[in-house]
């Protein structure tokens, strides 16, 4: 269970983004928003529960996801994730500022290199 | 009770120990955490309680990731409240200590007055024996 710690502060506040832009595709639960950020990144972003929850509770509070429990089997129960407009513009904003922001890092790093 | 279930029971009640955010918050994220688990095991199902600590991390790692996404105000709120509930005990401890031996040297005094600056060293004794005829 290693992190990298160098890439923590990067990838603090990315996590809305990549929670947002996975529920658009499809309604997800905790577990398999783990996974398929996992996969879907190649293994570049690893995130856990820990960090995954909070998010999720704030992205419920402000009302761009919905939750719903489903039952699985006989006893078990799982909640799904779903994206609601609110969430949907706040996803192209956070597009549309991550794409501003990635821009201006390769301005930096262009003009750095001889 | 499997060995399993009674491994994750004290697992979740130490994710709960270490989290730092209200009550019902804990109970939530124990509440999902186990339900990931739950999933985890439908995908592995051999899997025994080192491979679920090991893909989900310890109780630490799990209290440490939450703070690390926990919204910086709520953060220093939190800090504040357990500062200021650490005085407030601190004081009270103090205060108590304080006030004990006030009332033990206020009980030494009166015992000094009563006794006409005497002070007792000992207790002598005596027996009253009868006669037998």
């Amino acid at each position: 269970m290693e992190k990298d710690q160098s890439q923590n502060a990067f990838r603090r506040g990315i996590l809305s983004l990549v929670i947002l832009g996975l529920l658009k595709k499809e309604d997800m639960y905790g577990y398999q928003l783990v996974q398929m950020t996992k996969s879907l990144s190649g293994g570049r972003i690893i995130t856990q529960e820990g960090s995954l929850y909070p998010v999720l509770y704030k992205l419920l509070d402000q009302k761009m996801i919905s939750d719903k429990k489903v039952l699985v089997g006989k006893r078990m129960t799982r909640v799904y994730y779903h994206l609601e407009p609110a969430g949907q513009e706040q996803l192209d904003k956070l597009i549309a500022e991550f794409r501003d922001i990635t821009e201006g890092i390769q301005l930096i790093l262009k003009e750095d290199t001889p | 009770m499997t060995t399993l279930d009674a491994q994750l029971k004290k697992y979740y009640r130490a994710i709960k120990r270490e989290l730092l955010c209200p009550g019902d918050t804990k109970a939530r994220i124990c509440k999902d955490i186990e339900n990931d688990i739950n999933a985890y095991l439908q995908e592995n199902p051999g899997a025994d309680f080192a491979a679920i600590e090991e893909h989900f991390g310890s109780p630490q790692q799990i209290a440490a990731t939450y703070v690390e996404e926990m919204p910086t105000p709520e953060l220093l709120k939190k800090l504040k409240i357990r500062k200021r509930i650490i005085a407030a005990v601190c004081i009270a401890v103090v205060a108590a200590i304080s006030i004990w031996a006030i009332a033990i040297a206020i009980a030494l005094s009166n015992e000094y007055n009563i006794s006409d600056g005497y002070i007792e060293t000992g207790e002598i004794i005596t027996e009253e024996w009868e006669e037998f005829e």
